[in-house]
């Protein structure tokens, strides 16, 4: 299979790599496959630090994804631009832990917890 | 050809059964289209379309979000500069793989479970497909179940008939009723501590033993058996609430700097941990506030 080198990828192919990263680690934790949860979860940031280093600070192009469908896709979107928009990010996170659709409504939830105690630190 | 009148007695017999159970099955569906009617059901919701992994073809409403939604327009936070129909095309890529060594999707080597109709018609063979199609379906039970008033905060016997009469009108397939413990679990509501911590004294199917302080990261971190297994530290959750709360121990999370909480709490107090511990039961809903 080609490998991609990230760099080379458009900021609108980087999100559309976000969006299916999110899309398989829903189905990773479906599974219960923690090794592939894990994987993913690595692959992300790596899309995540592509798109940070670009002029400008490109993660801005996830903040599109903050009313996407799914849920994983949209609660990854948030925790990885909350530095951009953290009220708008704050209000996202607490409606997914309002719906209690688990895991990421629990997800949600402890993030709030951590960044309300200042160990969860947006960068 | 000749039937003796026994034979076809007991033909027309078997073709009585067959036709009430038949209509026992509608009977139920159209209870169940009742219930949903009754509770402003508007078949005509919009649904979230294919290609958006679990939330594919639920209910939704006209903008597809659950509020915290942003600004969205020319010059707004939201403006990407690409149309509704290109966000739909970026969002509706589930193909990782398609340019990229990237994500080993599930997919490619096993079955995607986005859907009730993804969901094999005979019990698979595999235990793995069974607990994960088991999960989806509680995921999507507890849904509905959240959604109308009437059936949230019910338990036992009553609990167990409202997820059965979902999983009907969902028409699920049948095999998924073998394993119906650890989907009724799945909507029990919030519990005191002392509720779940008693229970540990009473093994039910559908239920796990769950160590509110990780049990193997405390063993390692030199914790004595005596605090790891005391009382103050089980408790009984749900098997699949269990599986939740384990699965955000172990993975990677932007809160602790991408580490897994499991690695953030390397080296942290009993007091830190046991904290840690309570606030996801109440957030993964197993624990009252």
């Amino acid at each position: 299979m080609k490998r991609v080198t990230l760099g080379e990828l458009s900021v609108e192919q980087l999100v559309e790599r976000f969006v299916a990263i999110g899309l398989a680690q829903e189905q990773a934790d479906l599974y219960d496959d923690i090794g592939e949860f894990n994987r993913l979860f690595k692959k992300m940031q790596e899309v995540v630090g592509e798109l940070r280093n670009r002029a400008g600070d490109q993660r801005s192009a996830l903040l599109t994804l903050y009313d996407h469908p799914n849920l994983q896709v949209r609660i990854k979107a948030v925790k990885n631009t909350l530095a951009l928009a953290p009220e708008e990010g704050r209000r996202v996170l607490r409606a997914i832990a309002d719906s209690q659709r688990q895991p990421q409504a629990g997800e949600a939830g402890m993030s709030l917890r951590n960044l309300d105690a200042g160990i969860f630190k947006p960068t | 050809m000749f039937v003796p009148d026994a034979g076809r007695a007991a033909s027309r017999e078997l073709r009585r059964v067959g036709w009430l159970l038949h209509a026992h099955v509608v009977e139920t569906k159209l209870y169940a289209l009742r219930e949903a009617v009754k509770t402003n059901f508007d078949p005509n919701q919009p649904r979230v379309p294919a290609g958006h992994g679990r939330e594919s073809g639920r209910w939704t409403d006209a903008g597809g979000g659950t509020g915290g939604r942003l600004p969205s327009g020319s010059g707004t936070l939201l403006d990407s500069g690409g149309s509704q129909s290109e966000r739909i095309r970026l969002a509706q890529n589930d193909s990782p793989d398609r340019e990229s060594d990237v994500p080993r999707l599930p997919g490619a080597r096993r079955r995607k479970i986005q859907s009730i109709s993804d969901i094999p018609k005979e019990k698979p063979a595999s235990r793995r497909l069974q607990n994960t199609v088991a999960k989806f379906v509680a995921h999507e039970v507890a849904s509905v179940i959240l959604a109308r008033a009437e059936l949230r905060g019910l338990i036992g016997a009553e609990l167990r008939a409202a997820v059965s009469r979902v999983m009907i009108a969902m028409e699920v397939a049948s095999w998924v009723s073998d394993l119906l413990p650890p989907l009724v679990s799945y909507s029990d509501p919030p519990r005191s501590l002392k509720e779940l911590r008693d229970a540990v004294s009473h093994p039910r199917s559908g239920y796990e033993i769950h160590h509110i302080v990780e049990k193997d990261a405390a063993a390692k971190d030199g914790f004595p058996r005596s605090m790891v297994e005391s009382r103050e530290n089980l408790v009984r959750v749900p098997t699949f609430k269990h599986h939740e709360i384990t699965g955000w121990f172990m993975t990677g999370n932007e809160d602790f700097g991408d580490l897994s909480p499991r690695n953030y709490l390397r080296g942290k107090d009993w007091q830190t941990r046991m904290r840690v511990g309570l606030d996801a039961l109440i957030e993964y809903g197993v624990l009252k506030p």
